[in-house]
């Protein structure tokens, strides 16, 4: 206890004391405990101005908050949109099956892994994605949950941690650029980079090695571009740590004799020993004018996202020698405030967070007012499953961030600034927390910024897992340090925001578009997207297409386009249904309406919206009621829960489509469904609940079929667990893979005979039609 | 500083810039309904309940929180507001776990306050349970012995170990009177001047006369046998009903001042012109009777019953009024004698449509079902839990003094404590809610938490309004109260699972006076 109580004051010694702090004080007790202990929590009560109720309240309302012990190891099933479109369900029981954990427990007898669903992790094209501590795995399926976990128990120590000092000195060999943001780390990033540091220094040759950020290309990830001294660069993808070796010695041969003799005697040593048939000296470079990479970038047009994997996120001359800082300059040096605010007004910029606020707008009624404390927010809380923009833009560009920060506070007059950052995006916290530090250091914040007179400082609020505080007045709430409840506007932010004071909370995507228009100017900016939604938008694009990624494109673009040609169309035999734009907000637009251009306004005419750009792709084998049922889930456990409709509707739509996939539902429930929803859409106080109807209004306006087969007890794409069978057709070779496989033991084994799924042990869990080898499994 | 200029309802209003609209609609009396709001506290926008129609729009904005607009045009009772009211009261009790009144009380047909009269046999008080039984029930001794008790099938101890023996308890204070030398006397009004004919001496009958005099009419009581009872008296064998207490009950009824006549028989020595013209009002109770002798009064009959108005007792003729077997709805005494009382209060209230009648309203009612485990230990918390007391010369018999006290003391008590003045009950009377339309899934269990010496606790009725989160916090009270959890499963509790008494040291009285429904409420329940 003694202990305990010295540890707790020490956190509150080097955090603060005032309640809005509660929640770092909170994460911080989280990190050294794994969990919140009641005693820590009193004693923070009584030797601070935090009041038990307001303590029990924000910690109870947080979900990254735990409240009982864990075990040593945190394993986290994504439960994004791309990870549940691909079977996250199916992996969360598999590992719930190798824990040996019953009904509700969480964590296994030996106290070795907790299992824990979490809210998307955004690293969507690797889906379904499991994170192990900090270790993550894409791609994961039901049958390879034993081996992730033998590995993880089995990982060599000594993992440095994904963020750092900047690249190592230039060698003169020219530039080798790995991408490490969130996704590529995920793919085995870290690894790639590991081994190709200690190859090179076997090499002898010392090119520099540059981490940059997200390249967009996430579904072909972990990515290296060799840049040689002379010549065109070349770029590997999918680069696995075993080619590593291969690919080092093809662009920087060992110079010493002796060396090369003895690594060519290794190497052959191990492809006598090593089983592998593909040889890792003979690996392909992508071709970078590949027609996939052509017509995946081609589309695009980059400003928030300028210089794409060229920059380390964290280099500050690399920003510098990539115009970083000089829209900030020019502003400082040649503009008055209004005139920032008017450029922004003028170029059309509207918020890229969802509702599409015109941004100068809103800066100039910050700047009118009579109050002269004022600030500005950066809202990176994107919550929203399927979606990693934010995320990506954070760590690939925290200086851009940044500057647009800096821009908007100069604009607005305000002299104090916070980034409100996701808790589940601590490489973006971290990246960000050093971008700020360098940036201090370097007087781009602080007091009197290049002399000119103005001052501003920037600060990070880390979010604890609550969607609902991407609305701005929630998200406010949370920085003040209470319970991420919105509240009804008006009075709006603008006039009345953090602490009563006039506040500008802009997206991240929006603050780094800032710089670009002013230093291009508003009418450059005008030229990109349509008369009422300019310029261009950054998505995540996940899902069932070939090619996945965060691409930006201009606003207008039609949203064949962005799937067919960015995209490159469906898998192999796959037919186009659905997309799914802006997440829990947004709505499912059929194939039928591919011809729709993503703007603002036509996006919400036909149901959809913006949202903050999450774009997810379906084709024949996606259920839309387990689609909109996935959705309501989310937002029924996200709904703050104030008000009436959003805390009583979400649930009862969920309920009802929960009836709908289990084959349970009532002719009359469509009916109450939709009154239920066109209720909770007028009726709630905020975004959240006024949109969270949207995917549900949306299919049963353009699947109603779907739903129709589902009252009948079917479930046409073969999705709804309830409403569907497994079977062995005559194909079967009685090879009895799956008989040894399915964990329900539902499948007698029998050799060369066709087998039979006993149905009443059988679980579903497709492990059978996964391994069967002549595809002799059929779902009906 | 200038005032906003802008319309509530039609009419003109002016209000400084920053007076929400719930504000200045109070100023201008109108009330607009709210569950979440209560003055001096910050307004919150919980429930919902208070939205209004910007008209230009068709936006529905909550009141509560809106402040007024230059130009705005406000309305607060239109159809669309009405219908969202009743939507958001319909979510709300589709999670509410509660029964607005006892299920015993729902299923006596006259409606009778049976809870309250078990608290009061159960206090030693007979003589005020009986004024407890007669609000509703004129005749107690007799239903005592003759009722087949619907209210005894309904009771939610019935599942458990047996239902309270509601109608021995009644008699049992009705008894208890009967031997009193100074038995109740209901107060009645002055003599209004009116004067009611009622045809048949039956219990419908008699219960119409009963209440009719109480409210200040004169009646006349006319029957075709010798004596008054009707059914009770030429039906029923008097080895159920011994006529000693028949006698006794009418004689109390008879002697608030009505006159019964005997051996008149409508169509032979009485017309049906004597009754049109010497009366104010007729009840037809007859019973069973030879319908073509109400041809000269100019009722509709239809199959042998008098055509009445759809859950009432009004003819289509002004001022006569039928009931009991004669609108054919069974044969139950205790039916009847509802119908009497019902046909007493239409009557009442044709002549005097202000004034509040003396009846108890049938009004909205929330309704747990039937109880699942668990639960009936939480009411046993105010419960003896002993089994089902039999009087020891048996039910014929009826309880002495001490085990009538016993057996109201088993009692769930099952009626909310806040049945006279819970918001949501109200409110979903006045929008017409309908409880079930929403219900979905499982149902939240009963939990009622007597932690506090004052203050129940029952979070089941709990409609998240923080309140008494927004008192707390407003008494600095040092431990409060919080929401915890979100969505759905927010709920509100003391902080570090603490007691409620250690929660709420000032404010524990403002928080169950102000708390919308019996979520908080006084512990001692307020007799009416």
């Amino acid at each position: 206890m003694e202990d305990l109580n010295q540890e707790v004051d020490r956190i509150v010694a080097g955090i603060g004391s005032a309640p809005s702090d509660v929640i770092a004080i909170l994460h911080a007790i989280q990190k050294r405990y794994h969990y919140l202990p009641e005693e820590a929590l009193r004693r923070v009560c009584r030797t601070t101005r935090i009041r038990p109720a307001d303590m029990a309240g924000v910690s109870r309302f947080y979900t990254q908050f735990r409240h009982s012990p864990v075990g040593r190891h945190m394993i986290r099933i994504c439960n994004g949109t791309a990870c549940h479109v691909k079977g996250a369900e199916r992996v969360f029981e598999s590992f719930h099956r190798e824990l040996g954990l019953e009904g509700s427990e969480d964590t296994d007898r030996d106290g070795q892994f907790t299992l824990q669903k979490v809210a998307c992790l955004g690293c969507c094209t690797l889906a379904p994605v499991v994170q192990i501590d900090q270790v993550t795995y894409g791609h994961v399926q039901p049958e390879s949950v034993h081996g992730i976990l033998h590995e993880f128990l089995h990982r060599p120590a000594g993992h440095g941690p994904p963020h750092g000092a900047p690249a190592e000195d230039p060698g003169g060999h020219g530039e080798i650029k790995i991408g490490l943001g969130s996704c590529c780390i995920a793919g085995g990033g870290e690894k790639v980079r590991e081994e190709l540091v200690r190859c090179l220094q076997e090499s002898e040759a010392h090119p520099r090695v540059k981490r940059v950020g997200c390249v967009g290309i996430c579904h072909r990830t972990p990515l290296i571009e060799i840049h040689p001294e002379k010549g065109p660069s070349v770029l590997y993808d999918r680069v696995r740590p075993e080619e590593v070796a291969g690919i080092v010695r093809r662009h920087y041969p060992p110079l010493s004799l002796p060396r090369r003799w003895k690594n060519r005697a290794v190497h052959y040593m191990e492809r006598l020993l090593g089983d592998s048939g593909s040889a890792p000296d003979c690996r392909p470079p992508m071709d970078v004018r590949d027609p996939a990479v052509d017509a995946f970038l081609g589309r695009q047009e980059h400003i928030a996202t300028e210089h794409l994997g060229q920059m380390d996120p964290l280099d500050m001359q690399d920003y510098l020698d990539h115009e970083g800082f000089r829209a900030l300059r020019r502003a400082l040096g040649e503009m008055a405030p209004e005139e920032v605010a008017e450029c922004i007004r003028r170029s059309g910029l509207r918020g890229r967070g969802g509702a599409g606020f015109p941004t100068g707008e809103k800066w100039r009624v910050v700047r009118g007012s009579a109050d002269p404390v004022r600030y500005v927010i950066c809202n990176g809380d994107e919550g929203d499953p399927g979606a990693f923009m934010d995320r990506m833009i954070l760590e690939s560009y925290p200086f851009r961030v940044i500057e647009g920060m800096i821009l908007a506070a100069y604009a607005v007059g305000a002299r104090e600034g916070f980034f409100y950052i996701r808790a589940e995006y601590p490489l973006a916290v971290a990246r960000v927390r050093e971008a700020i530090r360098l940036c201090r250091q370097e007087g781009w914040l602080g007091e009197n910024i290049l002399g000119s007179g103005f001052s501003l400082d920037l600060a990070i609020r880390e979010g604890a897992g609550a969607f609902v505080c991407g609305e701005e007045t929630a998200l406010i709430a949370s920085v003040e340090g209470k319970r991420g409840t919105p509240r009804f506007r008006p009075p709006y932010p603008a006039h009345q925001g953090l602490w009563g004071h006039p506040t500008a909370v802009n997206n991240c995507e929006t603050l780094a578009v800032v710089p670009w228009i002013i230093r291009n100017g508003a009418e450059s900016f005008r030229t990109h997207g349509t008369e009422k939604s300019r310029g261009s938008k950054v998505f995540s694009l996940a899902g069932k297409i070939v090619r996945g990624g965060l691409i930006e494109v201009p606003l207008g673009i039609t949203i064949r386009e962005i799937v067919e040609d960015i995209g490159g169309g469906m898998e192999p035999g796959r037919r186009f249904k659905a997309v799914q734009i802006g997440g829990p907000s947004g709505g499912c637009l059929p194939a039928e309406m591919a011809d729709t251009r993503v703007d603002y306004e036509e996006l919400t005419g036909a149901g959809a919206m913006m949202g903050s750009g999450g774009l997810l792709v379906m084709d024949d084998t996606d259920c839309m009621v387990d689609i909109a049922r996935y959705f309501l889930d989310f937002t029924c456990h996200q709904s703050c829960g104030k008000c009436t409709f959003c805390r009583i509707g979400t649930q009862h739509m969920l309920e009802i489509l929960e009836d709908l996939c289990a084959g349970r539902a009532h002719r009359d429930d469509l009916q109450k469904l939709e009154e239920i929803a066109r209720n909770t859409r007028q009726g709630s106080l905020c975004g959240l609940g006024k949109t969270a109807p949207n995917p549900v209004l949306t299919t049963l306006a353009y699947f109603r079929g779907e739903y129709e087969a589902h009252l009948r007890g079917k479930c046409p794409a073969g999705r709804c667990k309830a409403l569907i069978r497994y079977s062995i057709n005559g194909s079967c070779i009685g090879c009895t893979l799956c008989a040894q496989r399915c964990p329900a033991d539902a499948i007698p084994i029998e050799p060369y005979r066709r087998h039979h799924i006993r149905q009443e042990r059988c679980t579903k869990c497709d492990i059978c039609r996964e391994v069967c080898p002549a595809g002799a499994v059929e779902v009906g | 500083m200038s005032l906003i200029r802008f319309r509530i309802d039609g009419r003109e209003a002016a209000a400084e810039p920053g007076t929400t609209l719930w504000e200045a609609a109070r100023r201008l009396s109108i009330d607009i309904p709210t569950l979440c709001h209560r003055v001096p506290y910050e307004p919150v926008t919980s429930c919902m309940i208070c939205v209004v129609e910007d008209v230009a729009t068709g936006r529905l904005l909550p009141a509560c929180s809106m402040p007024a607009a230059e130009g705005m045009n406000i309305a607060t009772d239109s159809a669309a507001v009405r219908e969202a009211r009743k939507a958001a009261l319909e979510l709300l009790l589709s999670e509410h776990v509660g029964d607005c009144e006892a299920p015993c009380r729902r299923a006596c047909p006259a409606y009778m306050d049976i809870p309250q009269m078990n608290r009061q046999i159960a206090r030693g008080r007979p003589e005020a349970a009986l004024a407890t039984i007669r609000r509703d029930i004129a005749l107690p001794a007799v239903l005592g012995r003759i009722c087949p008790a619907p209210c005894e099938k309904a009771c939610h101890r019935r599942a458990a170990d047996g239902a309270v023996h509601i109608c021995h308890l009644k008699r049992f204070a009705a008894d208890a009177d009967l031997a009193s030398s100074s038995p109740f006397r209901p107060d009645c009004r002055p003599p209004s001047g009116k004067k009611v004919a009622i045809l048949g001496a039956g219990p419908a009958g008699l219960s119409a006369a009963y209440y009719l005099q109480i409210a200040g009419h004169g009646c006349r009581i006319f029957d075709r046998h010798p004596l008054p009872g009707g059914a009770l008296r030429y039906g029923v064998p008097p080895e159920a009903l011994d006529r000693s207490v028949l006698d006794a009950e009418i004689g109390r009824i008879l002697a608030l001042g009505a006159l019964f006549h005997g051996e008149r028989t409508l169509g032979q020595n009485l017309t049906c012109r004597e009754l049109l013209e010497s009366f104010d009002a007729i009840v037809l109770a007859m019973g069973s009777t030879e319908m073509s002798v109400l041809d000269g009064l100019g009722v509709e009959v239809r199959e042998n019953r008098v055509v009445v108005a759809r859950g009432g007792h009004e003819t289509g003729r002004p001022g006569i009024y039928a009931g009991g077997n004669m609108i054919g709805e069974g044969k139950m005494a205790i039916r009847a004698a509802a119908h009497g009382k019902a046909m007493a209060a239409a009557i009442d209230r044709s002549w005097h449509p202000r004034e509040e009648s003396a009846e108890s309203v049938r009004r909205f009612h929330s309704v747990i079902g039937r109880l699942q485990q668990g639960e009936p230990e939480q009411f046993l918390q105010e419960a003896i839990a002993d089994g089902p007391l039999a009087p020891p010369g048996g039910f014929s018999q009826g309880y002495p003094d001490e085990m009538a006290a016993r057996e109201a003391a088993r009692c769930y008590q099952c009626d909310c404590r806040k049945k006279d003045c819970c918001l949501l009950r109200i409110y979903a009377g006045e929008y017409g809610s309908q409880p079930r339309r929403f219900k979905y899934g499982r149902r939240r269990s009963v939990r009622i938490v007597l932690e506090h010496p004052r203050i129940s606790h029952e979070p089941g009725k709990c409609i998240r309004c923080g309140l008494c989160v927004r008192i707390a916090k407003a008494h600095e009270e040092e431990i409060g109260l919080a929401f915890v959890g979100r969505g759905f499963d927010m709920r509100v509790e003391a902080p570090f699972g603490e007691s409620l008494d250690r929660a709420l040291v000032k404010c524990a009285r403002e928080c169950a006076e102000s708390c919308p429904t019996a979520a908080l409420a006084f512990r001692e329940r307020l007799e009416k």
